[in-house]
């Protein structure tokens, strides 16, 4: 088994679900209820032929995008002020508490009250990519070999040297890890927010207007191109990190 | 002359030293040498700054140490020659220093590639390349044999003009860098 290449085990593994997918829509023989992979991808090819889909899956990935870069850069900042001081971290603690135990759904309706519906996803993506990026960071900082610092303070380099080549290569293996992590749930709360409020020219909203008119192979569709948007942009950020590490 | 004027620690109730003073000429060359846990790791901690006498005073203490650790202490993500010259130190004399020790075909190999003997050699080029009046030795010779220590003592000898403070069980290791003994208790 362990000569299989992995791409092989991978696209194997796919063609199982997707086969189980269409046996299970050939028994229950109701496109309403589960519509078969043939009707998914037909109704998929429509939609990427309209104007209105690139525009809604390009404002969609701008919401989220913008959100998870606000997220990554706070949370950075936060994990790294939460480390060098206490007092900071004591004031914020609760509140990462707090966001990390209320389920995303209640803030989409609470935030509905206070922020212009085409904001809401970025706010809901940042809000729940937060906590991960403060809490790697943090615990990032931590986890800095303090004999790596003493060697470093000891032989006299300036702080910017030591942020440079001790602090950040130990912070590196974190944050890319609340990267990875952290895209997926940016996709998932990004796409929840803009299924309950809307805004216009989003995957959401179409994914809201498909349920409504019972268009479940569209359902189906839209729900596919969030996974591979989401797929795509993890795909990226490993491509990414490993011509950085070559 | 940095000086050490009755210095004294403790790690919680546990007594480590007790009014110590030590004075460290310019250019003299010292070799701490006692029983484990007498002391001489803390004093050195004390001398490069990582720990603050609870009582008693360090004068004219340098900044930056030029110092071997007990461990190695490089950096896994650097090249042998980057860490050997990480404290500001030129590239070229780095070059010249891992060249003389035996390592000039690892300049840019990875530390994570070298045996523990080489990348003691290493900790010892980065300490010689660090611009300093004080050069610190945590039992540096570990995991070298016999002809490697004196060869390295040789090259410690050549590159560094300043003090010497050196931690070792061996007489012959203290004997080899033509230190003075001072017996701690």
């Amino acid at each position: 088994m362990n000569k299989i290449p992995t791409w092989l085990k991978k696209t194997l593994g796919a063609l199982f679900w997707i086969a189980l997918w269409w046996l299970i829509s050939l028994l229950l023989n109701k496109e309403l209820l589960v519509p078969t992979p043939a009707q998914t991808v037909v109704v998929l090819g429509g939609l990427i032929q309209t104007g209105d889909f690139w525009l809604a899956a390009a404002l969609s990935m701008a919401r989220i995008l913008i959100g998870f870069l606000l997220a990554a850069l706070l949370g950075t900042l936060g994990g790294i002020l939460a480390d060098r001081c206490p007092p900071f971290d004591w004031l914020f603690s609760p509140l990462l508490h707090l966001i990390r135990s209320v389920p995303v759904a209640s803030f989409i309706i609470l935030a509905l009250v206070w922020i212009h519906t085409p904001w809401l996803p970025v706010f809901i993506s940042f809000l729940m990519v937060l906590p991960l990026f403060w809490g790697n960071i943090r615990t990032g900082m931590a986890n800095t070999d303090i004999k790596e610092l003493e060697m470093g303070k000891v032989l006299g380099l300036s702080l910017p040297a030591i942020w440079q080549k001790i602090r950040l290569p130990a912070l590196a293996p974190y944050f890319r890890s609340a990267c990875v992590t952290g895209l997926g749930f940016a996709w998932k709360s990004g796409i929840a927010a803009e299924v309950i409020c809307r805004p216009d020219a989003s995957l959401g909203d179409l994914l809201q207007s498909a349920k409504l008119q019972l268009e479940t192979p569209s359902v189906f569709a839209l729900t596919i191109v969030v996974a591979i948007l989401s797929l795509g942009l993890e795909l990226a950020l490993n491509r990414i990190w490993k011509e950085e590490q070559a | 002359m940095i000086e050490l004027r009755n210095v004294s620690f403790s790690y919680g109730d546990k007594e480590v030293l007790n009014r110590l003073s030590l004075t460290i000429p310019p250019q003299e060359r010292i070799a701490l040498m006692g029983p484990s846990g007498c002391g001489k790791t803390t004093l050195l901690r004390l001398i490069m700054g990582l720990e603050k006498p609870q009582e008693g005073q360090i004068l004219n203490r340098p900044h930056p140490v030029a110092a071997v650790f007990q461990e190695d202490r490089l950096l896994k993500h650097l090249t042998v020659l980057e860490n050997t010259a990480l404290a500001g130190g030129d590239p070229a004399k780095a070059a010249e220093i891992l060249s003389e020790l035996g390592l000039g075909d690892e300049l840019q190999s990875s530390p994570t590639s070298l045996s523990g003997g080489m990348r003691r050699r290493v900790a010892i080029a980065r300490a010689l390349c660090t611009p300093s009046r004080l050069l610190i030795l945590d039992e540096p010779f570990n995991g070298l044999d016999e002809q490697t220590k004196a060869h390295t003592a040789k090259v410690i000898l050549k590159h560094w003009q300043g003090a010497i403070l050196a931690v070792t069980h061996l007489q012959e290791e203290a004997e080899l860098l033509g230190a003075k003994i001072h017996k701690m208790t």
